[in-house]
């Protein structure tokens, strides 16, 4: 029975949580602008994989930006598949990050938001964040994913504002 | 209390049961030693099965051959949820391929709501959802001149930058792209991405001959089997001795 329960808990956990496009209307109030985009090549493609200790599973990495906030969805690899992330980032802090899709099947704690709180105001100390961010047992690689994708958005939010 | 007496009948019964249930493991336990004992001169770890069945066995199983599509003299295919170009996974989709082409030297797959833009050489460059203005329930993909073309349950929709912006299309554009059935050597070649070369005959009849091919507990089993065998060579001892006395 227990086993049943653990399997249909975890079965639960993975899937859409919010798509990119009313993650994005909730970001800016159902007036999402026009998305940009930045070709990952040369010096920052290279700035991108140290940050990720492997290279960024695209090569172009689209973007939102209007009212002095930019909105990135990103992904990145939990164990074995790639979890989909939500950020909005305003002058050089993040505003909130989100798992937007979950496809992994342990780990779908990080998509609470006493956990994802302690991300709210972070921002860039060389290329890591500027705090520690506290563990989940058993959830240890979804939370260096989403800690590596709000250094990766900092540092793409720092890249377009000097572009 | 009854006293029990180990008498020469007793062990003459022990023998005779543990013999008999040990045999079959005996002769099983002696044929594959053999095939072990000369690996090497029947070149038993240069040969590989690809027998399904022992394939389960090892948990390796081909997933089924979903979409095909002919782009270029190349083949994108979705085995499982693994989509390939040629015999190189590039990406994963749960969703099945509605068409594929080529666009300004990039290879453009469409799925049920997204568009995947690939790279000739398979590296990913995005994926468009409806975030980006993609529309949803995407039936067909096609190209004509230097506009995308999809069409979705109830119109035709047009695209002049590379998919970035859609919009309704009032022409009569009808080039869809098309599944095609995809040839056995192509197939065969997806097919080495999840078989390998399958299994060395060596490390199935080492796996027959130790029970790690039954998964678990086929090790305990080979314990049960060697203290039968324990047993065996106790009680003949015994019985040898004790014929021997008289």
């Amino acid at each position: 029975m227990l086993v049943i329960i653990l399997l249909a808990s975890s079965l639960h956990a993975r899937g859409v949580y919010q798509t990119d496009k009313d993650f994005l209307d909730e970001v800016y109030d159902n007036t999402p602008p026009k998305s940009k985009r930045i070709m990952l090549v040369g010096n920052l493609r290279e700035s991108v994989e140290k940050i990720l200790d492997h290279p960024y599973g695209s090569l172009r990495i689209r973007y939102w930006k209007k009212e002095g906030r930019t909105a990135w969805i990103l992904e990145e690899i939990g164990k074995v598949e790639p979890i989909t992330f939500g950020v909005v980032i305003k002058e050089g802090q993040i505003q909130k990050i989100k798992v937007l899709e979950f496809r992994e099947i342990r780990g779908w704690e990080v998509r609470y938001p006493a956990f994802t709180k302690q991300f709210e105001g972070a921002s860039l100390k060389g290329t890591k964040l500027d705090r520690n961010v506290d563990g989940i047992s058993g959830a240890t690689l979804s939370v260096w994913a989403m800690t590596s994708i709000a250094e990766l958005s900092l540092f793409l939010d720092e890249y377009v504002k000097n572009k | 209390m009854k006293k029990i007496r180990i008498t020469l009948k007793s062990i003459n019964q022990v023998h005779k049961f543990t013999g008999i249930a040990v045999c079959v493991f005996l002769i099983h336990l002696s044929i594959t030693g053999i095939f072990l004992n000369h690996t090497e001169d029947l070149g038993l770890d240069e040969k590989y099965t690809d027998s399904p069945m022992i394939l389960a066995l090892y948990n390796i199983s081909m997933p089924n051959k979903e979409e095909s599509f002919l782009v270029d003299n190349h083949f994108i295919s979705r085995f499982g949820n693994q989509v390939f170009l040629d015999n190189q996974p590039v990406f994963k989709s749960e969703v099945p391929i509605i068409g594929a082409i080529i666009f300004n030297q990039m290879l453009v797959i469409a799925i049920e709501n997204e568009i995947v833009l690939l790279t000739e050489e398979g590296e990913l460059i995005e994926k468009l959802t409806t975030a980006n203005g993609v529309p949803v329930n995407i039936q067909k993909l096609g190209a004509f001149n230097s506009l995308l073309f999809l069409k979705t349950s109830n119109q035709v929709w047009e695209s002049n930058d590379e998919g970035q912006e859609w919009r309704v299309s009032d022409s009569n554009f009808n080039e869809w792209s098309n599944e095609v059935v995809m040839p056995d050597e192509k197939t065969q070649q997806v097919e080495s991405y999840f078989l390998g070369k399958g299994v060395s005959l060596e490390q199935f009849f080492l796996d027959l001959h130790n029970g790690n091919i039954i998964k678990g507990f086929g090790k305990w089993i080979l314990d049960i089997i060697a203290i039968f065998l324990l047993l065996i060579s106790i009680s003949g001892v015994w019985i040898w001795l004790r014929k021997k006395r008289y």
